[in-house]
């Protein structure tokens, strides 16, 4: 971008958020360059996820509270492998990883239920490293109850379920490539980084990660699913090719697994908001792919109407609540199936005993009574 | 001239988070460390070319995330598996416990014909860390391998420093062809693999 472009853009951005401009807001986020700069990505993605800045001092009460938490353990292996794209000097490196844990401590101690993945830190880095902490905190925390929390709970079935979604509109785009695809066998877990941490895992250019994010909360929580199909139908011709050639699923599973890292950002988010239009999300067929009622893809409205148009953490608690009764279904199905002698309990065992004893008396009474 | 024909082998990395999974890998493949590896999410995996017994082989390593949460993902990749490392680090003795909890669920999703025959090569990894913060003694791994009674050879690994690491996957390819030729053994009777010769290395054994 050029000079006074940059300068011209800036001034675009400061002009929306002046008036609370929410839709332009969305559009530049979309359509336009971004908020270039971390001043100009604070207020905007603040507005975009309808928060005020005058955040209540950060409850970090609750860090005094509990010693710990069930995933600290996996929280600090993964905060001492954080940090890298940044090349930061040790001092400044140990600093920054305290308050990636600090971050951590008081979100998982706030909200035991939350199950923390690999991956939520390297969204909680890009947050840390362009707001302050008190910021950071509560969009992390907006983020997980609106756009993340299919990914925190105690199953990974419901992630899983958002990759099928993610194959699904391959196929709906691209009948072709998707029956290549599933044909050869190839795993749909190469995409499981770019969803759980909007491409932050898979993309160097911290920059490009920024730009991604200005997307994402621009937009409904679905895009970032219709980006991951949106990556790879960018692809298309290359994939058909490969396997055309005889490349086995396990190269083109690999292949797949590397194509953030030569990623242009901005045809990406052209592409994707194509794709949004030519597929709106209401023609979408949640059902088909097992997307809860409960899950965060399912919200309606703006991405700043979110918080208003749904109680997050009530729907988290309750898409828990539901995957352990389907979970309990299952077992009792896989119970039927089991022949009765392991399945039956003492008491019952004891009913089955009476009515075959009762069975034999009454046989043997209807066989005196006749006797020929 | 026709390059002659490599054998294709797979290894699967399984482990508790931080061991060392992928900078074994990295170690062994590019011969280099660095602090600076992510965490894996997922799964993917690297290939190296080499040659056992005159043998040209090439083998595909998967690299698998080791938090519990993915485990269940893992298994898609399990399949096909020549040969199984579980990966613990000296220094935590959480992840050697854990190292039989990897083992079993390997065994269970593969369900293979013959368990006790099947490879497992556990290493013990960050043997380049101050002595004085080691919590799993070598002679306590080497009576885990020992007791368990299947196929299973340990070596202790600095993925840093590169201890023990070429000569643990050089193991690893050989019980890894031998575990594939005997899968292949009816419709291929032909040639005689050399066995492995186990020579114990310091702080190696195969068990």
């Amino acid at each position: 971008m050029h000079r006074d472009e940059i300068k011209k853009a800036q001034s675009e951005v400061k002009f929306a958020l002046l008036n609370s401009d929410r839709e332009t807001l969305s559009c530049i986020g979309q359509t336009g360059h971004g908020f270039l700069i971390k001043s100009l990505r604070k207020p905007a993605w603040f507005q975009l996820c309808g928060l005020t800045l005058h955040t209540p001092p950060a409850r970090e009460t609750a860090l005094l509270q509990g010693d710990s938490y069930a995933d600290k353990h996996q929280v600090e292996m993964d905060m001492n492998r954080s940090y890298f794209h940044s090349k930061t000097h040790p001092f400044r490196l140990r600093k920054q990883r305290s308050r990636l844990s600090k971050v951590f401590d008081i979100i998982f101690k706030t909200h035991p239920a939350l199950c923390y993945y690999q991956g939520l830190h390297d969204i909680a880095q890009v947050l840390l490293l362009t707001l302050s902490f008190s910021h950071a905190l509560r969009l992390l925390e907006h983020l997980i109850f609106f756009r993340l929390r299919d990914f925190l709970l105690p199953s990974l079935e419901p992630t899983l379920h958002q990759l099928e979604l993610m194959m699904h509109i391959i196929k709906l785009r691209d009948p072709e490539l998707s029956s290549e695809l599933v044909k050869l066998g190839v795993q749909n877990y190469f995409a499981l980084s770019w969803l759980i941490t909007w491409f932050s895992h898979d993309i160097e250019d911290f920059g490009a990660i920024c730009r991604l994010f200005d997307f994402f909360i621009a937009t409904h929580p679905l895009t970032v699913v219709y980006a991951c199909a949106q990556l790879v139908l960018d692809n298309s011709l290359e994939l058909k090719h490969m396997i055309r050639n005889g490349s086995g699923a396990d190269n083109v599973y690999t292949f797949l697994c590397k194509l953030p890292q030569q990623l242009d950002v901005e045809t990406l988010i052209r592409h994707t908001c194509s794709l949004c239009r030519t597929l709106p999300f209401p023609k979408l067929d949640l059902d088909s792919c097992s997307i809860s009622k409960y899950s965060c893809l399912r919200t309606k409205g703006e991405s700043w109407e979110l918080a208003n148009n749904s109680d997050g953490p009530m729907l988290f608690r309750m898409h828990c609540e539901d995957l352990k009764a389907s979970k309990s279904i299952t077992k009792d199905k896989y119970n039927s199936l089991l022949p009765l002698d392991l399945r039956v309990s003492g008491r019952s065992m004891v009913a089955a005993i009476t009515v075959i004893g009762i069975g034999i008396v009454a046989s043997q009474y209807v066989t005196s009574q006749n006797p020929s | 001239m026709t390059s002659p024909r490599r054998t294709l082998l797979k290894v699967v990395i399984l482990g508790d988070s931080g061991v060392g999974k992928t900078s074994l890998m990295n170690q062994f493949v590019n011969h280099r460390f660095s602090r600076e590896y992510k965490a894996t999410i997922g799964a993917d995996f690297l290939t190296k070319e080499l040659e056992v017994d005159g043998e040209a082989i090439t083998l595909q390593l998967w690299d698998t995330a080791g938090q519990e949460r993915f485990q269940s993902l893992g298994v898609a990749f399990y399949r096909g598996a020549d040969c199984c490392i579980v990966v613990y680090d000296v220094n935590n003795a959480k992840s050697f416990e854990s190292v039989e909890n990897w083992r079993s669920e390997f065994l269970e999703q593969t369900s293979s014909l013959n368990n006790n025959a099947f490879p497992f090569v556990i290493l013990g990894n960050q043997i380049d860390k101050d002595p004085s913060k080691r919590t799993v003694p070598l002679n306590h791994a080497l009576s885990y391998c020992k007791n368990q009674g299947g196929n299973l050879t340990h070596f202790e690994t600095s993925a840093k420093d590169g201890t023990n690491v070429s000569i643990a996957f050089e193991s690893i390819a050989r019980s890894a062809l031998e575990n594939s030729s005997h899968e292949d053994y009816a419709s291929d009777l032909t040639g005689s693999i050399s066995l492995l010769n186990n020579t114990n290395e310091s702080g190696s054994c195969a068990c």
